[in-house]
């Protein structure tokens, strides 16, 4: 985390509106689906910021001019446990696609809501379908960015949302 | 609410949605389900099953999938004459208005937006099922 850094006021996407409906979207998909509480902490700003989490699904943001990404942060544990508690208790060990599927359609579902709140109130957002891979494998952002980390507690992990601004 | 033999086709691009569906109808009590990864392979399978003499009987697909979306196997169904009546239930993510319009214009006979719980899934397939028994009464008197 970064004391000095700043966010663009101007970018659409650094708004109440968008953060609250990103964190009501995990709420309410994990408390309807998976009988889960999540309950957010306080999200901080950064320029470079290091998941530790091992689990990831990015799906990129365009409200003309303006351009991000979404990327929800998963710890392995509490994924399989989401996947776990959605699927009823599973026979066999978990393989690292299925959980990977998992945690892509319960992103799908975060975002789903998350945007149609924010188009009720005239935030015209477009976004492509989420991506879910291994933390390693996440593409690098080049050039200039900023990050608004939303982090959240699933039964005493962390897991983020992380916002990036380009 | 339908026989317990109906047959149903759920198709959704993430394994793990069908599961949840598939799960949420065996606990409802329908056993006989089977699966498509989007609405290509969903078309597929319907004629398959046509052809086999074992039709499908319900669709529950998902609305935005790679290669053909659920609303355009929607469409495309309502467009055969074989599948027409097959009652369409979409599953989606998003719930916006013009959605909701394009999927009832388009003759959808129920849309469920997820987070969804068992018991939702089952109010709306029981919905289904009893607007077609309207319809039935209306055509017989």
């Amino acid at each position: 985390m970064s004391a000095a850094t700043k966010l663009n006021p101007q970018h659409p996407f650094l708004d109440r509106d968008v953060i609250l409906s990103l964190a009501n979207g995990v709420t309410e998909t994990l408390q309807t689906m998976a009988q889960t509480v999540a309950n957010f902490e306080k999200p901080f700003v950064a320029k470079e910021w290091q998941t530790p989490c091992q689990i990831a699904v990015f799906l990129e943001l365009n409200a003309d001019p303006y351009h991000g990404q979404v990327r929800f942060h998963f710890d392995s544990s509490v994924a399989r446990g989401i996947i776990d508690k959605m699927l009823g208790p599973q026979v066999e060990e978990m393989k690292m696609d299925e959980i990977l599927d998992g945690v892509g359609e319960i992103s799908n579902i975060f975002f789903g809501l998350a945007k149609t709140k924010l188009n009720t109130i005239g935030f015209k957002l477009n976004m492509s379908t989420p991506y879910p891979c291994q933390s390693a494998d996440l593409p690098a952002i080049v050039g200039e960015k900023t990050l608004l980390i939303i982090p959240f507690r699933v039964e005493q992990a962390l897991c983020y949302v992380e916002l990036i601004l380009y | 609410m339908f026989n317990s033999n109906t047959k149903f086709l759920v198709v959704d691009d993430f394994s793990t949605m069908r599961k949840i569906i598939k799960k949420v109808l065996d606990e409802i009590g329908y056993k006989n389900v089977v699966e498509a990864v989007d609405g290509k392979n969903a078309l597929e399978v319907i004629a398959e099953s046509y052809k086999s003499g074992q039709p499908i009987q319900f669709v529950i697909s998902d609305w935005n999938m790679p290669n053909m979306q659920g609303i355009e196997l929607l469409r495309a169904c309502k467009d055969h004459p074989d599948y027409k009546t097959l009652p369409f239930m979409l599953v989606t993510a998003e719930s916006e208005q013009t959605q909701i319009i394009e999927a009832a214009k388009a003759g959808v006979s129920e849309y469920v937006v997820k987070p969804f719980n068992a018991a939702t899934l089952k109010a709306k397939i029981e919905r289904v099922y009893n607007k077609i028994q309207v319809s039935t009464e209306k055509k017989a008197a």
